[in-house]
């Protein structure tokens, strides 16, 4: 037997209910239900919808993972849960059911940052993080570069973005386009077939007055409105909408900035790895222009089933708490909906 | 045998072990309508220590399932869900309903219709025979819809029993609905006693429907709505 931690995660901070299970740096089972498909005809996530998808797919979530990882659930040394930043319904979902198990199998809690742990996840398919690091999250629900210098307990928000997530700007052109939700894969795929230089949409936040202001921030509302317009603009003038380059010149804009500023963050801090997470990171533009431009850079990305939201980040996360000896969390945990990024461990 | 409850329909969390004869070895409660993921756990682990009883212990997880407000609704079952997984254990539901009915036929022998508060202008309401058996119900109706007399509720018969335990407003609510010169048979308030009652109280119909081979109710909210969203017009969705 091994003695390294096997540790039981839990995400339900959107709409992806993951359990997943990690034995020191070994994923054993990741398992997700999803309800996006009954968020498709909202054009976007409904929270009540996604907490009662959570409830009624956190028991057979579970026992899927048990049985993936061939595991009995009084063999889990620690659960982790994801206790923010979120949707707080469906969050609690999540922080409840994990305090039940904490409380029947006699085992330490573990309340961690949804952000944090998407940074973690990166341990179970590229070894150990590199400390310190800068992480850039890019996903439906937020758009982050952090610096890194110990993931359980040093966490810093170098910049976010002032209004749209990344993810959220792909959903949002996406529906403009006449695609589905989400955004991301559709607009990704459309791209392919388009020219990137076709439009010259608007860079957020690249101004030299913003390098002083927002050097590591983002905006992507502008950008957004820049495609209504043009898309406007083409209506009037009759002009048949070429969708696909509209489409690879949008996802020019969103990865052109977010890679720039992410490796400009490396050099500022002086850091030589990068590591990227959330739903965004799987765009297949990002990852080239990564390639491309990460001269002398270690820049670790995930696998992109691992960038999305999954238990696998949070019992990740939780196995390198148990493993440096941190404190566990005191029952009587809440959920957080905006659980400040430095706070890796919650309700301490 | 040991039965958990775990009662999150109101605004308390309230938790209670009841023991094989139906008598209840601890209870205890907080109230606090926007707290319950942090008074639960805390709240059942000091339960089971005053009762003495051990996680170990515990052979059935019972969950109030309301109609309630949906959040704290689930942080109650989500954590008797678990508790039961972790335990290897089975978990069911009571109707919140259920649980003031058997307080209101024994205060006052007969049916009853309950009544409680869902939101602004709508009412949850069942009613129930002299032995506190639902007939109907739980139902979600706009107040003006309610007919005291438990026919809108279906062919309850006739109802000696009214039950407001939430708020006052219901009284007048109800007062105006009868006709002229008629009285109330009896009716009982149960504002905050209702909701510190209830854990023992889910875990007492609990005992009551296992004893006489009724059946249970699964560990899922009674959400009695669809929920709240609006497909944008762009998607296809109405006004
Ligand atoms: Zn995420």
């Amino acid at each position: 037997m091994s003695n390294e931690p096997l540790v039981l995660g839990i995400e339900t901070s959107c709409d992806e209910t993951g359990i997943a299970l990690v034995r020191g740096r070994t994923l054993l089972a990741d398992t997700v239900a999803s309800s996006v498909d009954e968020h498709v005809r909202f054009g976007g996530v409904v929270p009540e919808v996604a907490s009662r998808a959570h409830l009624e797919a956190f028991a057979p979530t579970l026992r899927r993972a048990c049985a993936d990882a061939g595991v009995s659930l009084s063999d889990v040394d620690a659960i982790a849960v994801t206790a923010g930043p979120g949707l707080a319904g469906a969050l609690l979902v999540g922080v409840s059911a994990a305090q039940g198990l904490a409380l029947a199998l006699d085992r330490p809690l573990y309340g961690v940052n949804h952000l944090a742990a998407h940074v973690a996840v990166d341990r179970l398919v590229h070894g150990e993080l590199p400390e310190p690091a800068i992480a850039l999250l890019v996903s439906g629900g937020h758009s982050s570069l952090l610096s890194v210098r110990d993931i359980t307990s040093d966490v810093e928000p170098l910049g976010a973005t002032l209004d749209d997530a990344a993810g959220e700007a792909f959903d949002k052109v996406a529906r403009l386009l006449g695609l589905p939700f989400p955004g991301g894969p559709a607009i990704d795929a459309l791209a392919r077939e388009g020219d990137p230089d076709a439009i010259a949409f608007p860079r957020g936040l690249t101004l030299p007055r913003d390098e002083v202001d927002h050097r590591h921030d983002f905006s992507f509302s502008g950008l957004k409105t820049a495609v209504v317009r043009w898309i406007d603009a083409c209506r009037r003038e009759g002009r048949e909408i070429p969708l696909a380059d509209v489409a690879a010149s949008f996802q020019e804009a969103v990865a052109d900035v977010l890679v720039r500023k992410a490796i400009r963050a490396c050099r500022d801090e002086g850091i030589d790895t990068l590591v990227v997470g959330g739903g965004v990171a799987a765009n297949s533009r990002l990852r080239a222009l990564l390639d491309d431009r990460a001269e002398g850079l270690r820049v670790r990305i995930p696998p992109a089933r691992l960038c999305t939201d999954n238990g696998a980040m949070v019992a990740s996360l939780g196995a390198v708490l148990v493993e440096r000896g941190v404190a566990a969390t005191p029952l009587g945990l809440g959920a957080d909906s905006s659980l400040p990024v430095d706070v890796v461990l919650a309700g301490r | 045998m040991h039965i958990l409850a775990i009662d999150t329909a109101t605004a308390a969390t309230s938790v209670a072990v009841v023991d094989s004869g139906g008598s209840v070895r601890c209870e205890s409660q907080v109230i606090d309508a926007r707290r319950h993921a942090e008074a639960i756990a805390p709240l059942i682990r000091d339960v089971l220590a005053e009762a003495r009883v051990d996680a170990s212990a515990i052979d059935l997880v019972a969950c109030g399932v309301g109609p309630g407000p949906f959040t704290g609704l689930r942080v109650g079952i989500a954590t008797g869900v678990a508790i039961a997984e972790g335990r290897g254990i089975p978990v069911v539901g009571a109707c919140s309903l259920d649980v003031i009915a058997r307080r209101a036929v024994r205060d006052y022998p007969g049916s009853a219709t309950v009544l409680t508060r869902a939101r602004r202008a709508e009412l949850c309401w069942a009613a129930y025979d002299e032995h506190a058996q639902r007939l109907a119900g739980p139902l979600i109706r706009s107040e003006n819809d309610l007919d005291i007399h438990g026919t809108a509720v279906g062919d309850a018969g006739p109802v000696d029993v009214v039950m407001y335990p939430q708020a006052l407003d219901l009284a007048d609510l109800v007062a105006e609905r009868l006709a002229g010169g008629e009285t109330l048979p009896g009716s009982v308030e149960l504002p905050e006693e209702g909701a510190r009652e209830s854990g023992a109280a889910t875990a007492d119909i609990l005992h009551d429907r296992v004893r006489r081979g009724l059946l249970l109710l699964p560990a899922r909210p009674l959400y009695l709505r669809r929920p709240d969203a609006v497909v944008p017009a762009s998607m296809g969705g109405g006004a």
